[in-house]
């Protein structure tokens, strides 16, 4: 088992480079070249391919949230009452 | 409700009185995206009490602005919901930063919680995942926000702009007021202080699987 203090000197080069760039790559931001090389390194590469889906997962969680948010009643009243203080007319009060 | 005073309210001259159809614009055009500059008003103050004054004194501050001889300059009213929205939240951020600690909640400075060079909180992180097969469904998105309250703004706030309210990059530095490499930086950053405190609440579902892509 890995050692969480280790990993990176333990790593082969190729997965260090799937490490350092993981976000680059799920992202796309990564140029087409280095794109396929991580890509091919992660299809065969069991450790990196769960990496990869935790990532994924990682950030599909948070884009879940994503959900216009709708002001609260009291933040309404407050955003109104600051308005009207500067000579804001509200129309359907 | 709250008609407290303002850092921006009290030197401030008071606009003209203008009419009802600009008023009208603005609260169609402006005030249904109270709350998205919320949650990056929250973002930044990490105190709802705090984000609710802070909207409501960008609001005001816009409001001001539209009166202005160009008001599409200030890109208020009258332009696309995307960039009105981004000129808001950038008005939201140099108020934010112009008040100096008016907005803040106490312990949210920066300082105390890096976790040392990239490679080793990546690598901690990268080792989790294989010693308990974390390639699997997150649980507990509650728990999470509750989590990412707690990092510092400077990296909290990259990630709701990118990963949670979906902007781009570029849009994301401008709001910000940093290129786009500081950006990233922050973003990573935010990523990865996040993933170990949620590796640490154990917020995965070990009992759930889900079938692994193949792309």
């Amino acid at each position: 088992m890995l050692e969480l203090a280790d990993v990176p000197a333990t790593l082969p080069p190729e997965c260090q480079e799937v490490v350092r760039h993981v976000w680059d790559y799920v992202d796309g931001r990564l140029d087409a070249a280095h794109a396929e090389r991580l890509r091919a390194h992660i299809a065969r590469c069991e450790p990196c391919f769960k990496y990869e889906q935790f990532q994924r997962s990682f950030l599909d969680l948070l884009g879940a949230m994503r959900a216009k948010p709708a002001a609260s009643r009291e933040l309404q009243d407050q955003v109104v009452a600051a308005l009207i203080a500067e000579g804001w007319i509200p129309q359907e009060l | 409700m709250s008609l407290s005073p303002t850092p921006t309210s009290s030197s401030a001259a008071i606009p003209a009185p203008t009419d009802r159809d600009h008023d009208a614009r603005f609260g169609r055009e402006v005030l249904p995206l109270a709350g998205e500059i919320h949650r990056f008003a929250l973002a930044l103050c990490g105190s709802d009490v705090a984000a609710q004054r802070l909207v409501a004194d960008t609001l005001r501050r816009a409001y001001r602005l539209s009166l202005g001889p160009c008001p599409s300059q200030a890109g208020v009213v009258g332009t696309p919901m995307e960039e009105q929205a981004r000129r808001l939240l950038t008005l939201c951020r140099e108020l934010f930063s112009e008040s100096g600690d008016s907005y803040s909640e106490p312990g949210n400075a920066d300082a105390g919680h890096d976790l040392g060079a990239d490679i080793l909180g990546t690598g901690r992180v990268f080792a989790t995942t294989l010693r308990e097969g974390l390639d699997q469904p997150w649980v507990g998105a509650r728990n999470v926000e509750a989590l990412m309250a707690e990092l510092p703004a400077r990296y909290r706030v990259p990630v709701v702009l990118v990963d949670v309210a979906g902007m781009h990059d570029a849009a994301a530095a401008q709001v910000l007021g940093v290129d786009e490499m500081e950006l990233r930086a922050r973003l990573f950053r935010g990523r990865r202080l996040l993933q170990e405190r949620v590796l640490e609440a154990r917020l995965m579902d070990p009992r759930t699987t889900r079938p692994l892509r193949h792309e």
